[in-house]
């Protein structure tokens, strides 16, 4: 799986490169950044959004957007299913030493954070996606979904997949490999032969 | 084989719209946007069907004593609408199909552009290029 393992290593020099050591706080530098690659990874989720329900039926409400992005995307990009809407969800990153290393999480989860709400966008829905790491091995993401029309409130939507932390690590910086596709490699243009990147070139 | 192909965004508004330069293109302007009544109208239809008859492809809108209107919407609430010579009766539903399928591939390409800010007008050459070789009129 090659194409995982390249994504990974782009995903980590676009934070290294994006994440200056010494930020400027005077301008806020980090902060920058991350919205920076949040950006960055909505660009892709919108690009993720036209090309993967091309071969479907129209979406008729709202529900079925979401559907599609429970089971087709997430399956498409991170290979693993959503149980069901309503839980929180979880997914697998590996660590060197848990504890350690949670502060630097989060700068990883900006772009993965964008993905979703670029989708979302694209298919009409106004969002708001946010991350949380709890424990060692597990994330949430969140999404608010920003109903034009509300004075009510708006309602949350939690995503949630059941998966083990994950065995394989290679070192402190990276993810488990088989959940990150390349699927938003592809969504950056990335034209490399392999066939599972052509399809969303 | 089509007089004239435009991309309208979720907005009403025209991403792209070209149509052969013979003709009176106001004429085909003004077209495209009067069926955009039907286009909404179709639209609202699907959503009240039965689940099977959800589809991409929305057939022939309207049509005229010289032209043929058919439309197309994707996911993202972008439409397609196509204007078809009349006179032109070897053209089949399948091969509209198929021009449509091609237009929307070459607009998710479009998409994909990291320099493509969704919302701007369409001016990618390789779009351009397809969308002419789908025009050229056999003479």
């Amino acid at each position: 799986m090659a194409d995982a393992l390249l994504f990974e290593f782009l995903l980590t020099e676009m934070v290294a490169e994006l994440w200056p050591q010494d930020p400027d706080p005077a301008r806020g530098g980090r902060k920058m950044n991350l919205s920076v690659l949040e950006g960055m990874g909505c660009h892709v989720g919108q690009a993720l959004g036209e090309r993967l329900p091309q071969e479907m039926l129209a979406f008729r409400e709202e529900l079925d957007a979401l559907k599609f992005l429970c089971k087709d995307l997430w399956v498409a990009v991170f290979q693993k299913q959503m149980d069901s809407l309503c839980p929180s969800h979880q997914w697998s990153l590996s660590m060197a030493s848990g504890l350690q290393y949670l502060d630097e999480a989060p700068k990883f989860l900006a772009f993965t954070c964008g993905g979703p709400r670029g989708t979302l966008s694209t298919l009409g829905i106004e969002s708001l996606v946010t991350a949380s790491v709890a424990a060692l091995c597990a994330c949430k993401f969140q999404a608010v979904i920003q109903k034009s029309q509300g004075p009510l409130g708006h309602p949350q939507l939690s995503l949630t997949t059941a998966s083990g932390p994950h065995p394989l690590q290679v070192n402190s910086r990276c993810f488990g490999p088989e959940t990150l596709a390349t699927a938003f490699g592809g969504g950056l243009r990335a034209r490399a032969g392999h066939r599972m990147l052509k399809k969303w070139v | 084989m089509a007089v004239c192909i435009a991309v309208i965004a979720k907005e009403n508004y025209p991403l792209y719209i070209r149509s052969t330069p013979t003709e009176n293109e106001l004429k085909f302007h003004y077209m495209v946007h009067t069926s955009l009544d039907v286009v909404d109208e179709k639209i609202s239809a699907m959503g009240k069907a039965l689940v099977d008859q959800r589809e991409l492809y929305l057939g022939l809108l309207y049509p005229t004593e010289d032209y043929k209107v058919y439309g197309y919407v994707t996911n993202s609430k972008v439409k397609f609408v196509m204007v078809v010579d009349s006179s032109n009766t070897a053209l089949r539903d399948n091969e509209i199909r198929s021009m449509f399928r091609k237009l929307h591939n070459s607009y998710t390409d479009v998409m994909c552009n990291p320099f493509y800010n969704p919302g701007d007008r369409i001016q990618s050459r390789a779009f351009d290029n397809m969308v002419m070789s789908m025009m050229i009129q056999v003479c």
